[in-house]
């Protein structure tokens, strides 16, 4: 039986397995699949016994699934199972729903996942199935490069789940799994020539044994290196292709949420194990049937309840809006007290919130929905509470179900009030870093709010400029990540829902210099009367919150509302209202009459004061100027540069080989001293004019062969024949002769072969010889193409440290 | 331009050679339109080898060699190898002489300059290898004495490649020993038809005159031995026998001996073309006969009808020339 193929297509399995490392935390789920792998290899190697040779392929795949259920039901439904090892009705029952609990978290948590035992069993078996199939196709059926389909499903997985993973992880990753194809590739082949005789491998390939020890047959060595060239040019192609082949990027392979400015690829996603708050949002806003979240009553009665925050992210990547990186989780008080609240200053009225989260919410859910700024929960429980953002979150208690009140300010700042706060960051400064990618869109913000003086005029501007009318909401966007999504969004498709309005305002906040920061969670919701309010699935949210200095962060709105044209539920703050934007035909906000299930409008806000400005541009003007100015005028040239710059390059690159031609021609001469010397020089100059005019030569070809061919080919008679043998002859006698002949009238023997060779040939091959020698073109390729024989020194390097290794082989002492 | 041997003041190459073209002149006289052959031949002659001609029956192999040997004024002895000559018959044998009281060696036909041996895949192995050995080393040993052969000493033996039957084919490694197989092919129409105005009249064998002496071939294979070859010459030569080693299409590839026949030929057609230093062409020129018969083709390449001609040939063609020092 074949052991070392079956061990190999194991480690392979393992290798691959680990591709799920990013979307997985904790180490249960990895040691789980090894132990699949080693059931999966021993009934393997058992059904392929003497004995059981005869069982069809598909029984001993059958065979190896059988075992990999009973492995799966002992590790993870024990309790259920008779002894603890044969599976009951209870305990498959129980792993069905181990699995089907792992398919839902799959759609509602963000990698990596901690140990939830459906992910878990659901990895577990995954690693099982595909070691299985690999089995089967590399050991039974002999077929080792078909087995990396199977292997290959392990590497999308992370494609498809999303998974953040850093350069270097993915590097670390690829190669194990390469390795462990590539050793699978390897043994098959060790088997294949081991039917053929004693393996040639690097440490014997070059030992000094006489060639009788060796085997007969031609050698191999130089099909090994072959083989190892191929498979290095195989992996590096596959590792550097992506980098340098522009828009292959790896793509999610269904639509889905995170699709917007933070698509695939985006960093770290929401953190370490919690519900990716994009993803979440964005399938709740997508649920065909919106189904009830949460009920509250508010004491709130004067105003629309504020927005219910659930997650806060403050951290703005180059493709992203993550989590901040320091959150600290602080145990609630007593009583449930939280953290004071950020820069908030002054006294205001408090409101008290009863929430009641419905029974069935996803239960792996732990951040509460809390209207900011909470001061109090009364929750039971460990909760925790991040100071920097009053996130308040537990690791370990589900969310359905859960009664908790909360007691929070109710801010809603004075237009006089906010007018005068004053710019600048505070103690907020890292809430206005802006990756450099985003620079670019400075000018556009610039543009929207031109004559706005203070942060709130700006940050009024903005929200008025998202809400003017241009911007259609729609929940099918699909842009692509990082600035230029964004820049697409905001000047050409302008299209897009919550999370795409909050994460442009909030980095147009933060490039005219207010602190800014994207929420994630659910408006007010619909009012139920005498102030309860039920929140639905399409009441997911994502605003942002600019930050002013005094009054702390207050949610703005830029999405437009209205059921048929926007957020269903989404009403713009009272403060946030510019008297002079409303003359700007944008939605009005609220969007009173459109709020389903008769939702209470919202009171107008009565402002402290006029604010005596104009109004801002028309978008359209907005849209033809500034992006203009950043693409078109930003780079200060005038079109004729790039031009001239094309046609100097082309003209340079055309010259050059000429110019190396020529030069090469100089130096050869020049450096040729003595007899012997001239006649190299004239000869490889000779063999350098015939490779120009397209006249090759074999490399076994001697020089009076080579003049006997051109002498023909061309038809080269009279001095031009006498020339061309003067040129063999003197090449002859300086390379093989004791004294080289004389060298004396070489060069002009060379031009007058040239000036015959130029006269025979078409005037395209002489126009070719003259703008681009192929005896330079070559040269230069073979320049290039030595520089970048990387394989060539790996290979040197393995030839050797295989010299290095002491050359003792098994059996030997 | 003179080679020098070591061995004072030497004449021109040109005039050493002059008796072997003279030769060659001679022998074309006698086998028409064959002048690379018979060139070969001398090559071999003077690079103290041994010939084995190969060809259909008929086509002048007995003929070369006997005008080969006549041209030249030195001792020639003809065997015509059948199955029940015995090594002695080719050696020679201890004798008791009467007079004396006392055994005397009587000397085989192998005791000549030139020895023809007709149809030697006719003859026993056992008889083949007695031969062989001479070749060799170029002595006899009979009955414990050793017998130093005359110089130059050379064996001109031809052998029929399609009458199978009946014989014993020279094994591999017995072929080794022939510096050149050559085959002389069918005469070109006109020299056909010359052949049958010449030959109708009388036998111009008997007309061939010697040109050249012992003497005359034993200063020039003295002088052989010193033309130059350049160090890149010999990788060159190296490059090709190692090619031979390792073409997947080559069972056996040549032998170490074979380099040196190789080396020892060129050096000789080096002189017979008038230089005193080898030049690739000359390995190239050959590589062929010094090399093909002893090679053995897979049967892969056999049923595709690679012949090791054929192999060599393309062998020629990749090996690149090595690059001077």
């Amino acid at each position: 039986m074949n052991h070392r193929l079956t061990v190999t297509a194991a480690l392979a399995s393992a290798a691959a397995s680990t591709a799920l490392v990013p979307l997985l935390s904790g180490g249960k789920w990895f040691w789980g699949g090894i132990g699949a792998i080693i059931v999966v290899a021993a009934v393997g190697t058992a059904t392929r016994h003497r004995a059981l040779r005869a069982l069809p392929a598909l029984v001993c795949l059958l065979c190896a699934l059988v075992a990999l259920m009973l492995y799966l039901n002992v590790l993870y439904s024990a309790s259920s199972s008779f002894l603890g090892l044969f599976p009951t009705d209870a305990s498959l029952v129980q792993l069905w729903r181990s699995a089907l609990q792992g398919l839902r978290d799959t759609r509602t948590l963000a990698p990596p996942v901690p140990g939830h035992p459906g992910l878990e069993l659901l990895a577990t078996a995954g690693i099982g199935l595909v070691a299985a199939v690999t089995d089967l196709v590399a050991v039974r059926l002999r077929r080792c490069a078909l087995a990396g389909l199977p292997l290959l499903v392990l590497f999308s997985v992370p494609i498809a789940a999303n998974a953040g993973r850093s350069a270097v992880e993915n590097v670390v990753l690829f190669c194990l799994g390469m390795a462990g194809y590539l050793a699978l590739l390897s043994a098959d082949g060790r088997e294949r020539l081991r039917l053929w005789g004693r393996l040639v491998t690097p440490w014997n390939a070059h030992s000094d044994e006489p060639a009788e020890e060796l085997g007969s047959g031609p050698s191999t060595h130089a099909l090994a290196a072959s083989g190892r060239r191929i498979g290095l040019t195989a992996v590096v192609i596959a590792m550097f292709a992506p980098l340098l082949i522009p828009g292959l990027h790896a793509h999610k392979i269904f639509p889905g949420p995170g699709d917007g400015f933070g698509g695939p690829g985006d960093g770290k996603g929401a953190g370490a194990g919690i519900v990716n708050p994009l993803i979440q949002m964005t399938a709740d806003l997508r649920e065909a049937k919106p189904s009830v979240v949460l009920k509250y009553h508010t004491t709130d009665t004067t105003q629309d309840p504020p927005y219910l925050q659930v997650f806060v992210l403050g951290n703005l990547t180059t493709t992203n809006w993550t989590l901040s990186p320091g959150i600290k989780g602080v145990p609630l008080a007593g009583g449930g007290g939280l953290p004071p609240v950020p820069a908030l200053t002054g006294k205001w009225p408090t409101v008290q919130t009863k929430v009641r989260i419905q029974p069935g919410v996803t239960a792996t859910q732990s951040f509460l929905p809390l209207p900011y700024p909470a001061r109090q929960v009364s929750i039971s429980g460990g909760w925790q509470a991040d100071p920097g953002t009053l996130m308040v979150y537990s690791t370990s208690a589900p969310l359905s179900g859960l009664d908790y009140t909360v007691t929070s300010d109710l801010v809603v700042p004075l237009r006089s009030r906010l007018a005068s706060s004053p710019a600048g960051a505070g103690d907020m400064g890292a809430y206005l870093t802006v990756p450099q990618s985003f620079r670019s869109l400075t000018s556009l913000a610039k543009k929207i709010t031109k004559g706005a003086t203070t942060p709130y005029e700006k940050a009024g501007d903005l929200q008025s400029w998202f809400t003017s009318g241009k911007f259609k909401y729609s929940l099918e966007v699909t842009e692509p990540s990082g600035a230029a999504g964004l820049s697409n969004f905001l000047n050409v498709t302008r299209r897009g829902y919550c999370q795409q309005f909050a994460f442009a305002m909030a980095v147009l906040a933060r490039l005219l210099g207010i602190p800014s920061r994207v929420v994630v969670g659910y408006t007010a919701g619909t009012s139920q009367g005498n102030g309860n309010y039920q929140v639905m699935t399409s009441d997911a949210h994502a605003w942002p919150e600019l930050y002013f200095r005094g009054l702390g962060w207050l949610g703005w709105e830029p999405t437009p509302s209205g059921t048929a044209v926007g957020q269903g539920t989404a009403t713009k703050p009272p403060y946030s209202v510019l008297p002079g934007s409303q003359s700007q035909g944008g939605v009005s906000p609220g969007g009173t009459g459109a709020h389903p299930g008769g939702r209470e409008g919202p009171r107008p806000f009565q402002p402290e004061g006029g604010y005596g400005r104009h109004g801002i541009q028309p978008p359209g003007d907005v849209t033809g100027g500034a992006p203009g100015s950043a693409t078109g005028t930003g780079s200060g040239g005038s079109p004729a540069v790039p031009l001239i710059v094309v046609a100097v390059l082309l003209a340079a690159a055309l010259l050059t080989p000429r110019t190396a031609r020529s030069l090469t021609r100089r130096r050869r001469w020049m450096t040729a001293h003595g007899d012997a010397a001239r006649a190299h020089a004239a000869w490889f100059e000779l063999l350098d004019d015939l490779t120009d005019y397209g006249i090759s030569h074999d490399p076994g070809e001697t020089p009076r062969a080579v003049a006997r061919r051109v002498a023909a080919g061309q038809r080269l008679a009279g001095p031009a024949r006498q020339a061309l043998d003067r040129l063999a002859q003197a090449e002859e006698r300086a390379s093989y002769a004791r004294e080289p002949g004389p060298a004396g009238g070489l060069a002009e023997d060379v031009t007058a072969v040239r000036g015959a060779v130029s006269a025979s040939v078409t005037a395209a091959a002489r126009w070719q010889a003259r703008l681009l020698p192929g005896s330079a073109v070559d040269r230069t390729r073979h320049a290039v193409a030595h520089v970048l024989d990387v394989f060539g020194w790996v290979e040197v390097a393995i030839t050797w440290m295989g010299k290095q290794l002491p050359r003792t082989r098994p059996g030997q002492g | 331009m003179a080679v020098d041997t070591g061995q004072g003041a030497a004449r021109p190459l040109a005039e050493q050679t002059e008796v072997v073209h003279l030769a060659c002149k001679a022998i074309e006289s006698v086998i028409d339109g064959k002048a690379g052959t018979i060139r070969l031949a001398l090559t071999v002659l003077l690079a103290e080898g041994h010939l084995l001609i190969e060809d259909v029956p008929g086509v002048g192999k007995t003929m070369l060699a006997k005008a080969l040997a006549r041209s030249i004024d030195c001792t020639v002895r003809r065997v015509q190898f059948t199955p029940d000559l015995l090594p002695s018959d080719i050696t020679g044998v201890n004798a008791f002489n009467q007079e004396l009281r006392d055994f005397e060696f009587k000397p085989g036909p192998v005791f000549a300059n030139i020895l023809v041996g007709d149809e030697i895949n006719r003859a026993s192995p056992k008889t083949q290898s007695a031969l062989l050995e001479c070749m060799e080393e170029r002595q006899v040993t009979v009955d414990g004495t050793t017998y130093h052969l005359e110089s130059p000493f050379m064996v001109i033996a031809t052998q029929n490649p399609i009458e199978m039957e009946g014989t014993y084919p020279l094994p591999e490694a017995q072929l080794d020993r022939f510096t050149a197989r050559i085959s002389i092919g069918y005469p070109s129409p006109e020299a056909e038809l010359e052949m049958l105005d010449t030959h109708g009249l009388f036998s111009p064998l008997d007309r061939l005159e010697s040109v050249a002496t012992a003497n005359d071939m034993r200063e020039l294979i003295t002088t052989v031995r010193g033309v130059h070859v350049a160090e890149t010459i010999r990788h060159y030569v190296i490059s090709l026998v190692n090619a031979t080693r390792s073409s997947p299409e080559l069972r056996l590839g040549a032998s170490p001996r074979a380099t040196l026949h190789l080396l020892r030929a060129c050096r000789a057609y080096a002189a017979l073309e008038g230089r005193d230093f080898v030049i690739p062409d000359d390995v190239q020129a050959l590589a062929v006969p010094v090399l093909a018969h002893r090679l053995l083709p897979t049967a892969d390449a056999i049923i595709e009808r690679k012949l090791p001609e054929r192999v060599l040939t393309r062998l020629i063609q990749r090996v690149p020339l090595p690059q001077r020092a």
